[in-house]
This record gives structure tokens, C-alpha cells and sequence, in this order.
């Protein structure tokens, strides 16, 4: 079945022209190392860009799953290859994260990669079910603080922007709201529904179903903008928290020590695919918001988001390992 | 009612255009092929297919997709059968009677009835999801931490009933596969535990390598040792079709595997994974002669291959209904159809009608087709069979490690792969039967997050289980099977029950 | 490890360990009441040939290849049976590692390496 695509993505790159037809970067398929479990958003934002790309090249673009310990094994599995721009990962926020959470892990996440691009990012919305009296932030907060110890929220990882977004939340309001953490989105939701648990952090992709259904409500979005996909719901800090922002990122890296004309190479050819129509019509349909840039500018954003993890861990006390 | 019928014929037609006849062909062909080979499971297929449905229109790409995923279930009885290796939890159950049958030369009426059972199942399972998916998701979300927990309960308890030895051993493999499936990240806190400080050991033991090792490998070992005990097959190979008696005593179980898989499979949180199980369990503790079973007892075939088919199609109705997806591959559908701009959700029935009722249909057609793709194979698998078994076993050896190799691309998992090929040779030795063990893995990780997940909740009252009026109800069920299960052996104490033969 | 209320990591795996232990213990107690059958002779060839011929594939299949890979668990896997001739088995691990590449990397795409690096 793989051959399927294999023609498909012939007939396409047969079609297009190969931007640089001289360089001598792709010499064989590209690999996209997605170090999470096929059928994730991970996997399917990878795919997405890999079959875009194996049209603008004339090389099939694979993507590869890797899953295990919140991305370090797939990750490691990229550090650890050839630095011939035939070998990438996709990350997600985890990737900083983990540098707090999981001080063993085999590498070091800013000296042993070569940042290619952002791809974009994905905030979270704050919801709650129908059966709740809240139906705004503020209602929320008076609710929870009127019942305190009564209110449980949900999240599908430890130290993911949903349950950082919760943290934040108690430590900013002062409201005292006890974590329950589940194995990913789709189990959380049945709770929510039936009204078992009071309220959690939806990601954007796979929370806008239901708010676009009126089966929950959006209480607000914890990025600094509203979000184009859903202009109706305030961000949380229109709902009176300055400044809240706990989103998740999606990124490209590469091996370490990539020379810097293979890493510009790249950077272009994952914009190229990233930005074309077929491929960033479907991430913004789902609620991404896509968001490409230098090596550089990935770079210093990702040592940003891991000194602000380490502030943000301290003060509510998330352990690593 | 009528309208439900107008909106089904409507779905009849959609299914019917020869573009999405033929790529509910092909998905069917996809899936019996992945499902026989084993290690690359549906999961991995239809994600690798998943950018070329960008390109077909919606309802062809679900049609496809879907039946890869139940063609799947198909294939992987299949090898279950014929080479005792499940690739999913589901084929466990298969393994037990359908590989003794083939042992026994009925490796052909073995995998007819089992093609035969899906196909009923898949009928009845069609038909349930046209007319009652709404409120059967209604249902669905009534289960929650306290409900799973009691139904996992339950489950362990049937875990006992698939072994045929002595039940303090059958309950020593319950725990010790508990005890494997607690290995690797504790979900409530993040903490990794047992993990030996091995990375991927972090997200826990695959089943993969769990299953195919205590089964296959073990099973390999096992026959090279005595040649003798290698029964298998080549000389005393009988009809291939099914006698009269085979149908005969398969009516009930079918019957009762595809009720039991069409309830459990509406559960998104493991309901569909228990159904085979828990239809096997039934069907042996409702006989009248339970010494058959795992000695190649058709019924053994008929009623977890039902069930597994009726759950397998039933648990689409979390997500066109409420947007759960209740497996994997159920998430990679739901992916696709967000590509194509289809919220999955409670919304698909009424804004995309063509695609939800399109899709149901296609199961009719896609049920028929497997059958008759696998009818015509069973005379070639038999003839596989007649290899002898020292080309035969290599082989073998060669499709696991790839098949588990492939699976995660993980060396490591091909290190387990041997660890549980020892030790499954071990317990077949020692009489240790590997089933509960398994299914105990299965069930483990799903009764710990619930029952800690139960009690977080209810703010640490443990009366919640019993609250609860669908949790009461449960466990009760679980005390009278327990009861059940230990009475004859306690009356039998001294008697013939412990002896093993 | 917790309460029973505020279970932390470990208190299922410590009580499963307790429940497995007296499991034993019962199980070595009524062996001295109920007469089983007895233990088979051991034979130690199919386990250690079997074992091997795994653990070679893992080494091999990121370091040699696929190829070699599945030849090497073929002839090595053969030792476990008395009955197969040497050439059997050497024709058969070349039979048996082409048509893998033929299934596995050909029709199926999988991205595996096929010859030991730096070869061609």
C-alpha cells in the first residue's frame, strides 16, 4: 500500500519541477520521525507535511513513528543519525518540557538538535458541560472558589500545556481545583459530557467539535489572541488574567552540527510544504495556528519556552523524575 | 422507524456505486492481508493510507478505511488459527481452540466457522448501529471511572474461566499479568515505575511481543522438543467444510457472541476488547461438556469470533455519535475525516448523512466480500499446513521478528520477544496457561487508571462502586461468577477437578 | 505509595506482589496434596537455538540489515530441529530473506535497511 503512495507522489513530483534542481539534498527518501503513536495529531500533521513534501521534492518523504517516554525515544532515535538532512523529527511543547520533567533524558534538547521551523501552534479552551452553572470565566472562578475542594479537572499528559494551563489557572485565581490525569483527550470527554468531571483544557483539535456542537461550553482560550477558528470564545486573559498563555507548539529538528546550507535548505523546503495551501488549510481547519520561521528564530523560542517551564514548574511544584 | 429505513436504503445506494464497491474491495483486501501478516496491524496500514485518502472523496475514504479495519479481524483469526500467533488481543481467544482444531486437522472447518460467525455477526452488528446508535450512545457515556473499574472486575473473573487447569495457577497468571502491566508510566502521577531506568520500558510492555512470544514462540519451542507432541496437521488433514454438527452446536454461541459483542462494543473504554473474551467465557461455563474447550472445541471459534466482528463494528458508534473514538484506528478515522473538514462528532448523522449512513451500509457489502475472499483461501492455508514442519517453523520465526520489529521499529521489543517466548515455553511445561496472563495484561492498566481515577473523583469514597447503581450491578455479577466458578471445585476438592492430564 | 484512598504509584504493583507471593506459596502447598503429572524431561536445544536465533536477529537487523538479518535467524533458528539438513537450512534463509524483502520492503514500503551500511 505504501507503493500506492509511492506512484501517487511519483506522478505528483513528475509533475511539479524540483525547485533546486542542482543541490544535491534529497539523494534518498526523507525521514519524519514522529516519536508518538500513529493516529495521534502528531502523526496526522506529519503525514500531512510529508506528502506535500514528497510532491515538492522528487523524493518520497516517510514518516516514522517512534513512540515511548512523552517523545524521548523517538527524539533520541533522530539525535542519534546522520546529520545528512535525511533524518527529522517533529516535536511538540513536550520537548521542553521534558528538559524539566526528564532531567535523565540520553540528550541535551537545545545542544544536541538543529532547529529547523516552527509549524505552529495550538491553544487550548477552557470547558466546561452544559449542566454547569458557570458560563464565564468569572462565574467559573466564583463558582470554584464558593466550592472549593469540589472541582476536579482534567489532562491527557503531565506537564502538557493542558495541565500547566490548569496549574496556572489555580495559581493565578487562587482557586482550589484538583488535577485528574487521563490518557489522552478522547477518554476525558466522556467524563465531561456525563458531568463526572467539572472541567478541563480541551486542545483546540480535538475540543472544537464539540463546542462548535453546543455539547460543552468554551469558558475562554488560553492563547494571547483569540483564535480565527473559534472568534466567538475571549482569551482567558480578557476574562481577567493578564497574560495567560499555555499553548502547545509543534516543530521540525533536525540531527545536530546540520551545516548551515542544509538547514536553510530544509527550513525552506518544510515552509514550502508547511504554508502550501493543501497542506495549512487543513492544520488551520483544525484549529492550528500555523506559524513558520528561521532556524534561529526556533531556536531562541525554544529556550525561552524551557526557562519559562522552569519558573513555572517551581512555583506549582511539578516533579521530574 | 420508517425514516430510519428510507435513510438506510438512501445508504444502501451510496455504498453500492461501484467507485465505493470497489474501494470497500480493496480496503477488505488490505485488511485480510494485514491482519495475516502479522506485526503490522491496522493501526500502522491505515495511517501509511491515510494522505492518499486525501484525495478521495469522504465516504469512499471512510468506506476504505473501515474496511481495513474489520477485514483486519478477518485475517488475524486467521493466522490465530492456523500458527497459534495473535496480532491482537482480540485473536487470544482464537488461538485457544481454533489453533487446537488445526492441530486436530480441522484447520479448515476452523477458519470457515470463524468466517462464517464474523459474517453473521457483522450482519446483525450492521443493522443494530442503523437503528439504535443514538441512544445506545446515551448508554455509552452512563460508564464511567466506577462502571469501567466494576466491568474490568468482571472481566478478571472471566479471565479464570479460560483456563482448564487448576485455578490457583489460572489466578497466579491473572496476577503476574497485572503485575506486567503495571511496568512503565504510572498514569495518575507521570512516575515511572519498574522501568529499570530502560526508556522503552516507559510506556510499558507492548502486547505485541507479549502475546506472539508466550504464544507462537512458546508454542515453537514446545513442538521442536517432541516431535511427538507435533500433531499438527500434515498427515489426518479432514474435510475442509464444516459438518453438519459443527453448524449445529455453533447456533447458540454465535447468536449469544454477537448479542455480548454489540453491547460491550458500544463501550469506548476497552468494551470492545472484552467482548471476545467475555463471549468465550459464557460460552464454556454454559456448556455442557466445558472439558472441550481449548481442546478444539468449535463452539470455542464460533462465539469470540462473533463477538469480536459485533464489537469491532459497533464501536463506531461512540464517534459518529459522540466523537469518542474508541480504539486507534477508530482516532486515525476520526483523523481523516477531519481532513476532509468533517467534524466527527454528534453532528455527522444530521449535517453529513450521506457519509454516516454510507458508511453503515458499506459494512454489509465489505462482510460479504471477506467471505468470499476468504472462503476460496482456506484450501490454500490448509495447504500451507502440509510444509513440513522443519521449512514450516523458520518461517514462522521470520514473519514474528519482523512483525514485532516493524511494529515500533524497536529492537528492544525484539529482545522481549524472546524473554516471552521462554517464558511461554515455560508455563506450557509446567501447565501454566498463558491466556489469563494476557488478558489480565489487557485488562490491568485499564482497572488501576479507573479505580484510582473512580475514587479521585468521588474524592477517596470508596462506596462509589456500589453507589453506583450500573457498578453495583457488576460486581454482583462478578461475586456470582466467582461463586460459580468456585463452587464445583470446592465440592470436588479431593476429586478429579485438580488433576491435570 | 499512599493510601488506599490516595493511591500513589506503587501501592498496586506492592500489593500484587503480595497476592503473587501467597499464590505461590499455595500452589507449592497443594502439590504436597494433589498428585500432578509429572515434569517432562528437560531439552535444552529448541530453547537456546530459538533464543539465539532472535537475539541475533536484533543485533543484526539495525547493524547488518535485513537480509542478513533474517539469514542468520533462519540457519541459527534450524539448529532447534534435529531433522534439518545443513543446506536446508542455508537455502532456506535465502529464500526466506529475499521474499521478506520482496514482501516487507518492496510491496510494503517499510523503511528498512537492507545490506550492512556503507556497503553500496
Amino acid at each position: 500500500m505504501r507503493k500506492l503512495i509511492a506512484i501517487a507522489m511519483f506522478v505528483a513530483a513528475t509533475v511539479s519541477q524540483p525547485a533546486h534542481a542542482a543541490d544535491p539534498w534529497p539523494t534518498k527518501p526523507i525521514r519524519i520521525i514522529v516519536p508518538f503513536a500513529p493516529g495521534g495529531t502528531t502523526d496526522i500533521m506529519g503525514r500531512l507535511i510529508a506528502n506535500t513534501m514528497g510532491k515538492n521534492l522528487s523524493q518520497p518523504v516517510l514518516v516514522e513513528n517512534r513512540a515511548g517516554s512523552g517523545g524521548i525515544v523517538g527524539t533520541d532515535a533522530m539525535v542519534r543519525s546522520p546529520s545528512d538532512g535525511h533524518t527529522v523529527a517533529l516535536v511538540i511543547s513536550s520537548h521542553a518540557t521534558n528538559a524539566v520533567l526528564q532531567p535523565n533524558a540520553p540528550y541535551d534538547p537545545i545542544k544536541d538538535v538543529t532547529p529547523v521551523t516552527l509549524i505552529g501552534f495550538a491553544p487550548n479552551i477552557l470547558v466546561v458541560p452544559l449542566s454547569s452553572p458557570a458560563n464565564t470565566l468569572q462565574e467559573f472562578i466564583a463558582y470554584a472558589k464558593a466550592n472549593p475542594g469540589t472541582i476536579h479537572y482534567g489532562s491527557p499528559a503531565y506537564g502538557g500545556s493542558q495541565h500547566i494551563g490548569g496549574e496556572t489557572l489555580k495559581l493565578e485565581t487562587g482557586i482550589s481545583i484538583e488535577h485528574v490525569l487521563y490518557r489522552g483527550s478522547s477518554q476525558i470527554f466522556p467524563d465531561l459530557l456525563a458531568g463526572r468531571l467539572q472541567t478541563f483544557f480541551a486542545n483546540i483539535v480535538s475540543g472544537y467539535p464539540y463546542i462548535e456542537g453546543k455539547k460543552v461550553k468554551a469558558l475562554g482560550i488560553s492563547s494571547i489572541k483569540r483564535s480565527a477558528r473559534l472568534p466567538d470564545v475571549p482569551t482567558i486573559a480578557e476574562g481577567g488574567l493578564a497574560g495567560f498563555n499555555a499553548v502547545d507548539w509543534y516543530g521540525i529538528l533536525a540531527p545536530p552540527k546540520l551545516s548551515p546550507e542544509l538547514t536553510k535548505r530544509l527550513t525552506e523546503e518544510f515552509a514550502r510544504a508547511i504554508n502550501a495551501p493543501e497542506t495549512a488549510d487543513k492544520l488551520r481547519e483544525s484549529g492550528v495556528d500555523v506559524t513558520t520561521g528561521t532556524s534561529e528564530e526556533f531556536g531562541t523560542f525554544m529556550k525561552d519556552e524551557i526557562v519559562k517551564f522552569k519558573e513555572l514548574a517551581q512555583k506549582v511544584n511539578l516533579k521530574a523524575e | 422507524m420508517f425514516d430510519v429505513f428510507g435513510h438506510f436504503v438512501d445508504g444502501l445506494l451510496i455504498a453500492a456505486t461501484p467507485m465505493n464497491l470497489l474501494y470497500c474491495l480493496i480496503g477488505a483486501l488490505i485488511g485480510t492481508l494485514i491482519g495475516v501478516l502479522p506485526g503490522l496491524g491496522p493501526v500502522a496500514t491505515v495511517a501509511m493510507l491515510l494522505p492518499i485518502t486525501f484525495y478521495l472523496p469522504p465516504v469512499s475514504a471512510l468506506i476504505m478505511l473501515a474496511g481495513i479495519y474489520y477485514g483486519a479481524q478477518y485475517g488475524g483469526s486467521t493466522t490465530a488459527i492456523l500458527v497459534n500467533i495473535p496480532g491482537e488481543n482480540s485473536s487470544v481467544v482464537t488461538c485457544l481452540d481454533g489453533h487446537q482444531m488445526a492441530r486436530n486437522g480441522r484447520a479448515g472447518p476452523a477458519l470457515a466457522i470463524a468466517a462464517l460467525s464474523s459474517l453473521i455477526a457483522g450482519f446483525f452488528a450492521t443493522f443494530y448501529i442503523a437503528l439504535f446508535a443514538p441512544p445506545l450512545a446515551e448508554l455509552a457515556l452512563l460508564f464511567g471511572p466506577a462502571e469501567y473499574f466494576s466491568l474490568m472486575v468482571l472481566g478478571l473473573i472471566a479471565a479464570i474461566v479460560l483456563a482448564q487447569g487448576s485455578i490457583i495457577s489460572a489466578l497466579g497468571m491473572i496476577v503476574l499479568g497485572l503485575f506486567l502491566s503495571a511496568i512503565g508510566t504510572d498514569v495518575n502521577t507521570g512516575t515511572q515505575r519498574m522501568t529499570l531506568g530502560i526508556p522503552e520500558l516507559s510506556d510499558g510492555i507492548g502486547f505485541v511481543p507479549l502475546a506472539m512470544g508466550l504464544f507462537a514462540i512458546g508454542d515453537i519451542i514446545r513442538n521442536l522438543e517432541h516431535p511427538a507432541h507435533r500433531v499438527v496437521v500434515a498427515g489426518k488433514i479432514q474435510n475442509v467444510w464444516p459438518t453438519r454438527d459443527d453448524f449445529r452446536r455453533c447456533v447458540g454461541p454465535v447468536t449469544r457472541g454477537t448479542v455480548l459483542g454489540s453491547m460491550l462494543g458500544i463501550l469506548p473504554g476497552g468494551g470492545a476488547m472484552l467482548s471476545s473474551f467475555a463471549a468465550y467465557a459464557l460460552e464454556k461455563k454454559l456448556s455442557k461438556e466445558p472439558d472441550r474447550f481449548g481442546r478444539g472445541a468449535v463452539e470455542g471459534v464460533a462465539a469470540p469470533e462473533s463477538a469480536n466482528n459485533a464489537g469491532a463494528q459497533t464501536s463506531f458508534i461512540p464517534l459518529l455519535t459522540l466523537g469518542i473514538p474508541a480504539n486507534p484506528v477508530i482516532a486515525l478515522m476520526a483523523g481523516a475525516m477531519m481532513i476532509h473538514g468533517i467534524q466527527p462528532g454528534p453532528d455527522v448523522m444530521t449535517k453529513n448523512p450521506d457519509l454516516f449512513w454510507g458508511l453503515i451500509a458499506s459494512m454489509l457489502f465489505g462482510n460479504i466480500m471477506l467471505v468470499v475472499i476468504n472462503l476460496p483461501l482456506i484450501q490454500f492455508w490448509v495447504m500451507l499446513l502440509k510444509v513440513p514442519y522443519r521449512l514450516f517453523y523458520p518461517a514462522l520465526l521470520v514473519f514474528c521478528c519482523i512483525g514485532v520489529y516493524t511494529l515500533n521499529n524497536s529492537v528492544f521489543e525484539v529482545a522481549l520477544l524472546i524473554g516471552f517466548g521462554l517464558l511461554g515455553y515455560a508455563f506450557l511445561k509446567l501447565g501454566c496457561e498463558p491466556a489469563p496472563l494476557v488478558l489480565a495484561f489487557v485488562l490491568g492498566p485499564l482497572m488501576e487508571e479507573n479505580l484510582r481515577r473512580a475514587l479521585l473523583l468521588s474524592r477517596g469514597d470508596a462506596l462509589v462502586f456500589i453507589r453506583e447503581p450500573i457498578s453495583l450491578a457488576l460486581l454482583l455479577l462478578a461475586i456470582a461468577l466467582l461463586l460459580l466458578i468456585l463452587l464445583p471445585s470446592f465440592r470436588h476438592a479431593r476429586g478429579a477437578t485438580f488433576q491435570q492430564d | 505509595m499512599g493510601t488506599a484512598v490516595r493511591m500513589g504509584p506503587g501501592y498496586i504493583p506492592f500489593g500484587l506482589s503480595f497476592i503473587l507471593v501467597g499464590l505461590g506459596i499455595l500452589s507449592c502447598l497443594r502439590a504436597f496434596v494433589v498428585d500432578g503429572p509429572s515434569l517432562e524431561a528437560w531439552n535444552l536445544r529448541p530453547p537456546i537455538a530459538i533464543a539465539l536465533s532472535i537475539a541475533f536477529f536484533a543485533f543484526a537487523i539495525e547493524r547488518l540489515g535485513l537480509l542478513l538479518a533474517i539469514f542468520g535467524l533462519v540457519v541459527i533458528g534450524s539448529l532447534a530441529s534435529t531433522e534439518t539438513r545443513r543446506w536446508e537450512s542455508v537455502a532456506l534463509g535465502a529464500s526466506l530473506a529475499l521474499m521478506s524483502v520482496a514482501v516487507f520492503v518492496i510491496a510494503l514500503r517499510l523503511p528498512m535497511q537492507l545490506w550492512p551500511s556503507g556497503w553500496f
